[in-house]
Parts: C-alpha cells; sequence; structure tokens
C-alpha cells in the first residue's frame, strides 16, 4: 500500500513537472468577416487551413533547434505543445509555408497523421502544396452590403511564398506562444477593380504578385504575445 | 418420491448437457476469419471501420446478397442488376430501370475502390457510410422497392442466409443492419489496382507520348482536372480535400432553378445546390454514360465540355469560374479550348485508368 501510494505521488510530481516543461504554441483566427475594403464574407470553417513549418529557437550563438517541423493550423486544430530543450536561447522564429525541400516532397512518403501526407489534400500536382486554402462565400454586389452568397477561394502555394517569421518575443518553459493570423489581411487586393472571386493561386506568373501581396500583408499582420500557462 | 427426484435430476442434466453443447457447438460455429486487405503499392493502406470489421464470412455473405435479388420486391432485382461488374459495376443506361419500371433520378454510380472515398455516398452525399448507403435502394420506390421488415422475414426463412448469417456475424436474427453490414464489406473488397496508370508507377510500363501528354494536360491548369481529381489520391483519383461540386453543368441564375438540387437536396443549403459527388475516375473505359445524370454518352462529349467551359451558375466551383475568367481576360476562351491533338491526348490519358482485371 506505501509502495502504491508512493508511486502515485511519484507519477503526480512526474507528470505536473512534465506539463511545466511544456512550451505551448497557440494559433488564433482574427477575422471582422469584412475585407478592409469592407466588404462582407464568410468563410467555410473546414476550408480554412494554413500550413507552418519550421519553429525553431536561436540561441546567442546562432543555433538553431526545430522543436516543430510542421503544423497545420484548422478551426479544430490550433495549437500544439513541445518540451523545451536546455538552453540559451534569444528567438523564436517560425515559418509560413514550407521550405523548397519540404514543398517538393512526395505526400505519400508521409504517415497519414501528418500534415503533408495525402490526406489533408493540400497537395496538387501542379502546385504542389498550398501554404493556405481560404474558401468561402463573399458579398460581390457594388453596394457591398448584401449577405455573402458568391463562392471564393483562395489558394496560395509554391516556394517563391515562403517566409520566415520572426516572434516579438518567446515563450520560455511554462509558457504559451499566442499567435494571431488576422484573416481580413487576406483579403488586401480587394478593391472596387479586383474581383477576389476571380483569384484562387499564384501558379501563373501573372499571380505570383498577387501571391506575395497576400502573403506580406497577412505576415505583417501576425501578432504574438507571450503568456504564463500557471497562471 | 426417490424415482421422481432421479427422474428430474436426470432431465436436469440431459438438459444441461444439451445446453452447453448447443453453446459449445455455437461457439465453435461463430468464429470468423479477419479479411487482411492486401498492400497495393503506391496506394495507402485501405482504411478499416472498426464499427464493422472485415472478414472472410463477411465479404462471402456479402457478395451473395449483392448479386441475390432475394431483396427486391419480386425478386427480380440485385444490387449488382444495376452495378454490373461488367461495366465496372455500374449502369451503362443513363437511368436505372426498378422492379415496378420506374426510372431511377440518376445515373447509378460506378463501384470501385470505395474504401477510399470518405465522408459523403450517393451523388447528393445524403448518407455517410456504405452501410448506410446499402439501406436506401432496397426500400427505395424507384429501385428494388421492398420494406426492410420483408427483407428481414425473406432472409430469416432462408435456411442458407440463416446459416451464413451466423457464421458472419454470430447471429440467429436477422436484420437490415447486418444485411448492409455484410454488403458493405463485401463492397469494400471491390479494389482496382492494376489499370494502365497502375503499372505505370509501379514501372511495370511505360505510357505512350499521347498518354503522358494527356497526364500533363490533367495535372497542370491547362486541363485544371486536378483541382477534383487529384493523382496523389490514386486510389480513386479525387482529391482528398474536395467532395462536392458544381462543375458548371447548367446555366441558370438562380440555384432554385437547378433541375436537380444535388447536395442542397440533402443540407437544405441554398449554397449546396446544384453540387453534387466528384466521382472516381476509375475505370472510366467501362463506366459511361457521365455525370450524375448520365448526359454525356461518351468520354470525348465529357472533354469537350470541358473545352468549351463550365456554365455559369452562382454555385459554380470557384476556381473554375476563377480560371475561365481569367482565360476570358488572357485568351479571349472561356473554357479550356483544347486542340483536338490535346483533346485526344487527354482522352488517351483517361483511358490508362480503367482496369479490364477488375471487370471480368
Amino acid at each position: 500500500m506505501q509502495k502504491l501510494l508512493l508511486i502515485l505521488v511519484c507519477s503526480t510530481i512526474l507528470f505536473s513537472c512534465k506539463k511545466q516543461d511544456d512550451v505551448t504554441v497557440s494559433f488564433t483566427f482574427k477575422t471582422t468577416n469584412k475585407t478592409p475594403n469592407n466588404r462582407p464574407y464568410q468563410l467555410s470553417a473546414t476550408k480554412t487551413k494554413i500550413l507552418f513549418s519550421n519553429f525553431v529557437y536561436v540561441d546567442k550563438d546562432n543555433n538553431e533547434v526545430v522543436v516543430k517541423d510542421v503544423f497545420l493550423v484548422t478551426s479544430s486544430d490550433n495549437s500544439f505543445q513541445f518540451k523545451l530543450p536546455n538552453g540559451n536561447y534569444t528567438k523564436f522564429k517560425f515559418s509560413f509555408g514550407l521550405d523548397s525541400i519540404k514543398n517538393n516532397s512526395i505526400p505519400s512518403s508521409f504517415p497519414a497523421s501528418s500534415p503533408l501526407s495525402v490526406e489533408t489534400g493540400l497537395y496538387w500536382d501542379m502546385l504542389k502544396y498550398r501554404f493556405l486554402i481560404l474558401e468561402g462565400n463573399i458579398d460581390n454586389s457594388i453596394t457591398k452590403n448584401q449577405t455573402p452568397t458568391t463562392p471564393f477561394s483562395m489558394h496560395l502555394g509554391s516556394d517563391t511564398l515562403y517566409q520566415q517569421i520572426v516572434a516579438s518575443n518567446f515563450p520560455k518553459i511554462g509558457e504559451q506562444l499566442n499567435i494571431t493570423l488576422d484573416l481580413d489581411k487576406l483579403f488586401i487586393l480587394d478593391n472596387d477593380n479586383f474581383q477576389i472571386t476571380n483569384f484562387s493561386n499564384h501558379s501563373e506568373a501573372s499571380e505570383i504578385a498577387n501571391g506575395v501581396a497576400i502573403r506580406n500583408s497577412f505576415i505583417n499582420s501576425i501578432q504574438t504575445t507571450v503568456t504564463s500557462k500557471t497562471k | 418420491m426417490t424415482k421422481k427426484f432421479f427422474i428430474s435430476l436426470c432431465l436436469l442434466c440431459t438438459f444441461s448437457l444439451l445446453f452447453v453443447f448447443s453453446c459449445k457447438k455455437n461457439e465453435e460455429a461463430f468464429k470468423t476469419t479477419p479479411y487482411v486487405a492486401p498492400k497495393i503499392p503506391g496506394f495507402r493502406d485501405m482504411p478499416v471501420d472498426a464499427n464493422n470489421p472485415m472478414t472472410v464470412e463477411g465479404i462471402a455473405l456479402g457478395k451473395k446478397l449483392f448479386f441475390d435479388p432475394i431483396l427486391s420486391r419480386d425478386s427480380t432485382l440485385a444490387c449488382a442488376g444495376c452495378h454490373k461488374q461488367a461495366d465496372g459495376f455500374s449502369d451503362i443506361r443513363r437511368l436505372s430501370r426498378g422492379v415496378d419500371d420506374l426510372f431511377g433520378r440518376r445515373n447509378a454510380q460506378a463501384l470501385v475502390n470505395l474504401a477510399w472515398q470518405k465522408d459523403r455516398f450517393f451523388w447528393d452525399g445524403r448518407v455517410s457510410t456504405l452501410r448506410e448507403q446499402a439501406l436506401k435502394p432496397v426500400e427505395d420506390a424507384l429501385e428494388m422497392h421492398l420494406p426492410w421488415a420483408i427483407a428481414e422475414f425473406r432472409l430469416q426463412n432462408n435456411t442458407v442466409y440463416k446459416d451464413l448469417f451466423f457464421k458472419a456475424f454470430g447471429i440467429n436474427s436477422i436484420t437490415k443492419e447486418y444485411v448492409t453490414k455484410a454488403i458493405e464489406q463485401f463492397e469494400m473488397t471491390l479494389v482496382s489496382y492494376n489499370s494502365k496508370f497502375d503499372k505505370y508507377t509501379r514501372g511495370e510500363v511505360p505510357l505512350s507520348i499521347s498518354e503522358i501528354k494527356g497526364f500533363d494536360i490533367f495535372k497542370t491548369e491547362k486541363g485544371d482536372c486536378f483541382h477534383c481529381h487529384s493523382s496523389t489520391a490514386p486510389e480513386v483519383f479525387i482529391s482528398p480535400d474536395r467532395t462536392f461540386a458544381n462543375n458548371g453543368l447548367d446555366s441558370v441564375d438562380n440555384v432554385t432553378d437547378f433541375l436537380d438540387f444535388g447536395l442542397g437536396e440533402f443540407t437544405n443549403d441554398l449554397a449546396d445546390y446544384g453540387r453534387f459527388k466528384i466521382p472516381s475516375l476509375r475505370n472510366l473505359a467501362f463506366t459511361a454514360p457521365y455525370m450524375h445524370d448520365g448526359r454525356f454518352q461518351t468520354l470525348d462529349e465529357v472533354i469537350d465540355f470541358y473545352s468549351d467551359g463550365p456554365k455559369g451558375s452562382p454555385t459554380l466551383e470557384p476556381i473554375m469560374r476563377e480560371k475561365a475568367n481569367k482565360r476570358l481576360e488572357t485568351t479571349g476562351h472561356w473554357g479550356l479550348d483544347l486542340t483536338p491533338s490535346q483533346k485526344a491526348d487527354l482522352k488517351a490519358f483517361l483511358l490508362t485508368l480503367s482496369d479490364s482485371s477488375f471487370v471480368r
């Protein structure tokens, strides 16, 4: 009985320590359901997906420690945890999309649980991995005061759009990094002369510039804060 | 008293022994053999359903039920009547004819590699599993038109089926749930993996120059096929993130003007009107006619349709509209505007997805 009690106490301590050591990265989708041009839109919850990768800590000697390879942010899966290795870190970085090595990998080489597997459907034969999928309905009227009924889809991908992001601060053991993604900023190109419903991806040369503009608008609006998990 | 007691004791022992032996016999009889799905190079592992584990006995029962007209009102029509193996488990008729000489509303879908088709079944996606799908045609007045209570009664009074159901599921009382579970198990085994394209991906045969050109059209924006029919999911050639689409078959200003509401009929969501389940491209050589209403008799007609361009409607697949608009701006053509040679190449590639060994 005493042994059992001892095991129980030890387990509790161990598990509580583990929890304490964990760092959490949590994403939040932010939307007013209006584009910067004040056009109403509604998103499909199941067709809102953004791919991030290469979550790394950087120490004072510029050594990088990868804590997460790839993470697909969706409405239902928006956070992950990891155990932070010891180190004297100065920065935390992560990236929008995939670097060219990952982007040129083959979906069937990943297990079904991976964001890069066939199952997630991020891969297109021609474009390779889509870094961002955004689908829903938008109000395409001139008055911009109607219920959004016109379907739109925005699919961004390709090596060109890979972009590293340096967090303004970084989480330590027992802390959580909160990353806010402002989806309104993805509609930066929406103006009275540009129909977002005519834009799907940047695979054609004429669309690459649009893709870059959207990515920059989106990434520049990303906000990061660190909070304590114990509070 | 002693004699009576002795007789009672003997009877009790006899019944007990009978009970024990009958139980033992049942236990021995109900011993299923788990089905081991084959590992197919280039395919993902076959998904398994814990609620209906596949067994050799269950599959054999499902196969018998699939080919047996016992589930139709006048015992003339089996599942296989509208899903003929020689036609890739599809129906070459535009609309199938039921036992009451009435026609169905939509073309019977080809059955192939169903284990990898997720989410929804039927053109309008009204059910989420194959066994739910199998429930519907039996009672449908346009199809087999038999109340399930009668179907269950017929099977229950059939000694062969009684035995088979016990062997497959260990049950003595046959219900529609187990009938459809068995059919689901059989349908899951309808796996096609020996098309020319399969052999090409396994390095067994080359594709012709025309077929390779067609594949290029298929997987690039020249053809734009890959958005809905991804070759990264070779089991079905349906993009994993896309189950339904309005591919622009009909032009309407208001979605309620569609003759067939498709998915919208099930969801009652206006955004789903005119959207239908994206079909697999496997075995196209055997599964004409095409589209939910079987309006195209040949692959040439299908390719011509996409080459000419989708028709406009409020729920037209956004990617199709976007691409068509862009083409209109840059080339002056709304459709893909394929040349005769490109059409021939695309057709040649599409035909490589057919597996003649599957339809024998």
